[in-house]
C-alpha cells in the first residue's frame, strides 16, 4: 500500500484542532473584552443608574444608628449616596442632602463617588450638576466632561426645611393678659405623632428626627415691656414628653446676629433645631422648646405655647430643578 | 499542498489573518450594541412611571374616599385602550382598624404588578 | 483498488468547504446589525425626562390639595400655562444651551361604557412656531392620570363629570 494519504490524516487532525480552538476562542471573546464594549452605551447606562440612585433613593448610612446619611461625620460611613427625601418619594430631593452632596470638603472626588454612587469595577468619572429653575443657579461636582460621555437628565424638586413664624404684629395671643404676672417663658411644642402621620405627602412631611426645625420670632418689640429697652434670653429648655433633656444641636440668632446664651434681643429671634444621630425622641413623643427670659426686670411679655404642626408651620414652595449626570 | 503552486503564501496568510480579525471585530461589535439594546429596552418596557402614577392616584382617591364605580371604569378602560394594560382594583375594610385593604393589580403583558396595602 | 492519488485535493476541498460554512454560519448569526441609534438609548432618556417632568408637575401644591397640573386644567387653561410650566423642564440643560425637545399633549377620556375619545390639548408647535410632529422622528409617549372634577374648565368635548382622564404627551427631538 502506498503511504500517500498519511499526510491527509495529519492534516485533518491539525485542522480539527485548529477549528475547535477557533470556536472556543470566538466563544470566549465577549467575556474577555467585556470592559471594552461600546463605551457610549455603557456610559449612558451607568449615567441612567446614577440618576436613579440620586433622585429616587434616600441613600444609606453604614450604621442603623443614623436615620439618614447626611448626619454621619465620616464619608466612609455612607454606603449609598441618594438625595431623595425618603423611600418612595421619587423626584423630591432633600435640601440637607443636596447641600451635603454639593458642598466641598465632605465627599472626596472621585473616590467616594466611585464607591458610593457609581459602583462597578471600572473607574468611571462623573459630573453631577443641579440647575435651579427659578434663579438658574448651578451647583456641580466633578470636572467638566470630555467629548465622549454618557448623560441623563432628571427633573426634580428640592424640598426646603419647614419653619414656624411667630410675628409680634400678628400673634397677639402670646401677649400676657393684663394684670397677670408674665412668667418669662414661651414654649413651642412639636407633636411627633401628628407630624409623622403617614398620609401626609412626602413633599410636605416634617420629620423632626431627620429634618431641621426652624422657629422665628419676628417683631419681638411688640412683646416687649414698654419700660424695658431689651429682653435677655437666659435659657433654652428642650424637653421630651415634658422631661428636660440635654440637647445641644441647635443654633440661635438674636436680632440677626449669631448669639450664645445669655443674649439680649429687641427685635427678632431665630432658632434652628438640628437633627442628631440616635434622636432622643420616639415617634409618639412631644418635643418642647422653651425660651426662658430673664425676669429681673420682667422685660418680655411673651407667654403661652405655640404648636409646631402642619397648620402653623410653613414649608417654602419646593424649587424645581434639573439634575444632570454625566459619566465617562 | 499537493500539486499546488506555493508562491504567494504570505499573501494568503495575511488574507486569512485579516479575515479572522474582521470576524472577531464583528462578534465584538455585535455583542456591544446588544448590551445597550437590552439596557434601553429593559427600561423602556418596564412601566415604572405608569405603575407609580396609578398607585399614587389610587391611594389618594381611597384616602379621600372619592373612588366610585365611574372613576374605576375610567381607569380600567383608559388603561386598557391607551396604555394597553389591564388594571384591577379591590378593597375590603379591615375589621377593627380604621383602614381599608386595597389591592392594585397591573398587567401589560410584559410586567405584572400586584400590591396589597393598607390605606 | 481505488486510487488515492487525489485524496489531498479532496480533503483540501472539504477543509475549504468547512471554513466557508463556518464563516457563513457566524455571519448569519450576527446578521442583525444594530447601530447605536437603534438601541433606544435616546428614547429611554427622553421617556425618563418626560415622565419626570409630568411627575414633578403632578406634585401637590399644598397639603391635601390638588397638584399644579390639576389646578391649571381646572382653571380652564388653553395650554399656555401648561406650556409655560412643562416646556422649560424639557429643554433646560446645564452643559449645553438647550435641548431641542418638542412635545404634543392630548387628553383622553372615557365615552360611554367602553369608548375612548382622545382630544388634542396643546403642543410646543402652537406656542413656539416649531414644526408640528411629522411622524418621521422617533417619538415616545408618556402619560399621567388626572382627576377632573365636574366643574373643570376644559373645553368640550370633555364632559363635565367627575372623572379620571389621561394626559398623554408625545415627545421627540426636532
Amino acid at each position: 500500500m502506498k503511504d500517500n494519504a498519511v499526510v491527509t490524516f495529519d492534516f485533518m487532525i491539525g485542522f480539527t484542532i485548529f477549528i475547535i480552538s477557533f470556536i472556543l476562542v470566538a466563544a470566549m471573546i465577549p467575556h474577555t473584552l467585556f470592559s471594552v464594549q461600546s463605551s457610549r452605551i455603557d456610559f449612558d447606562a451607568v449615567a441612567y443608574r446614577t440618576g436613579v440612585i440620586l433622585t429616587e433613593d434616600p441613600g444609606m448610612p453604614a450604621s442603623p444608628v443614623f436615620p439618614v446619611w447626611e448626619q454621619v461625620s465620616d464619608p466612609g460611613d455612607v454606603i449609598r449616596i441618594g438625595l431623595a427625601v425618603e423611600q418612595g418619594s421619587a423626584n423630591i430631593l432633600s435640601k440637607g442632602k443636596v447641600d451635603r452632596f454639593f458642598e466641598g470638603g465632605f465627599f472626596t472626588y472621585p473616590d467616594d463617588h466611585r464607591r458610593a454612587l457609581l459602583f462597578g469595577d471600572y473607574p468611571y468619572s462623573c459630573n453631577v450638576t443641579l440647575t435651579m429653575m427659578d434663579d438658574h443657579s448651578i451647583r456641580s461636582v466633578g470636572p467638566p466632561p470630555p467629548d465622549l460621555y454618557g448623560t441623563v437628565r432628571r427633573v426634580v424638586v428640592v424640598k426646603e426645611p419647614s419653619y414656624l413664624i411667630v410675628d409680634g404684629l400678628v400673634h397677639s395671643e402670646f401677649l400676657v393678659v393684663e394684670n397677670e404676672t408674665p412668667n418669662q417663658r414661651f414654649s413651642v411644642e412639636v407633636t411627633m405623632d401628628q407630624l409623622l402621620d403617614r398620609s401626609v405627602d412626602p413633599v410636605f412631611s416634617i420629620d423632626p428626627r431627620t429634618d431641621l426645625l426652624q422657629i422665628e420670632i419676628r417683631n419681638f418689640g411688640e412683646y416687649l415691656n414698654v419700660s424695658a429697652p431689651h429682653a435677655t434670653l437666659v435659657q433654652i429648655i428642650i424637653s421630651r414628653a415634658g422631661v428636660p433633656i440635654t440637647y445641644s444641636a441647635y443654633s440661635l440668632w438674636l436680632d440677626g446676629e449669631p448669639a450664645t446664651l445669655p443674649g439680649e434681643l429687641t427685635d427678632s429671634l431665630f432658632f434652628t433645631l438640628s437633627p442628631v444621630p440616635e434622636p432622643p425622641w420616639r415617634s409618639t413623643d412631644a418635643i418642647g422648646i422653651t425660651f426662658v427670659f430673664d425676669d429681673d426686670p420682667p422685660a418680655s411679655l411673651m407667654t403661652g405655647t405655640h404648636l409646631y404642626d402642619y397648620q402653623n408651620a410653613t414649608l417654602p414652595d419646593p424649587d424645581k430643578a434639573i439634575l444632570e449626570v454625566a459619566v465617562w | 499542498m499537493a500539486g499546488m503552486n506555493d508562491n504567494g503564501q504570505w499573501i494568503v496568510l495575511m488574507g486569512f489573518l485579516i479575515s479572522i480579525a474582521l470576524l472577531f471585530l464583528m462578534v465584538i461589535i455585535n455583542q456591544a450594541t446588544l448590551v445597550g439594546q437590552t439596557t434601553a429596552e429593559g427600561v423602556l418596557e418596564f412601566p415604572k412611571y405608569e405603575i407609580r402614577d396609578l398607585r399614587t392616584e389610587v391611594i389618594r382617591s381611597f384616602r379621600e374616599d372619592t373612588l366610585n364605580s365611574a372613576l374605576y371604569q375610567d381607569i380600567r378602560v383608559l388603561s386598557l385602550k391607551r396604555n394597553h394594560a389591564i388594571v384591577s382594583l379591590g378593597s375590603s375594610p379591615m375589621e377593627g382598624l380604621d383602614a381599608t385593604m386595597v389591592t392594585i393589580r397591573f398587567n401589560n403583558g410584559v410586567t405584572v404588578y400586584e400590591e396589597t396595602l393598607l390605606v | 483498488m481505488v486510487g488515492d492519488g487525489a485524496s489531498l485535493y479532496t480533503i483540501e476541498g472539504l477543509a475549504a468547504g468547512l471554513l466557508m460554512i463556518a464563516t457563513a454560519a457566524i455571519v448569519l448569526q450576527s446578521i442583525s446589525v444594530y447601530t447605536p441609534g437603534d438601541t433606544h438609548i435616546d428614547d429611554m432618556l427622553l421617556e425618563q425626562l418626560g415622565a419626570d417632568a409630568l411627575a414633578v408637575l403632578d406634585l401637590p401644591v399644598e397639603p391635601d390639595g390638588r397638584t399644579q397640573l390639576e389646578v391649571l386644567l381646572h382653571n380652564g387653561d388653553d395650554g399656555s400655562a401648561f406650556h409655560e410650566a412643562f416646556y422649560p423642564l424639557l429643554r433646560m440643560r446645564s452643559f449645553a444651551p438647550d435641548d431641542p425637545v418638542q412635545y404634543a399633549a392630548s387628553i383622553s377620556f372615557r365615552d360611554g361604557d367602553e369608548g375612548v375619545v382622545v382630544v388634542p390639548y396643546t403642543s410646543a408647535a402652537s406656542h413656539t412656531g416649531a414644526a408640528p410632529y411629522t411622524g418621521r422622528d422617533p417619538a415616545i409617549r408618556v402619560s399621567r392620570w388626572v382627576h377632573l372634577q365636574a366643574w373643570h374648565g376644559l373645553p368640550p368635548p370633555i364632559p363635565n363629570r367627575d372623572q379620571m382622564a389621561l394626559l398623554e404627551v408625545i415627545l421627540w427631538r426636532g
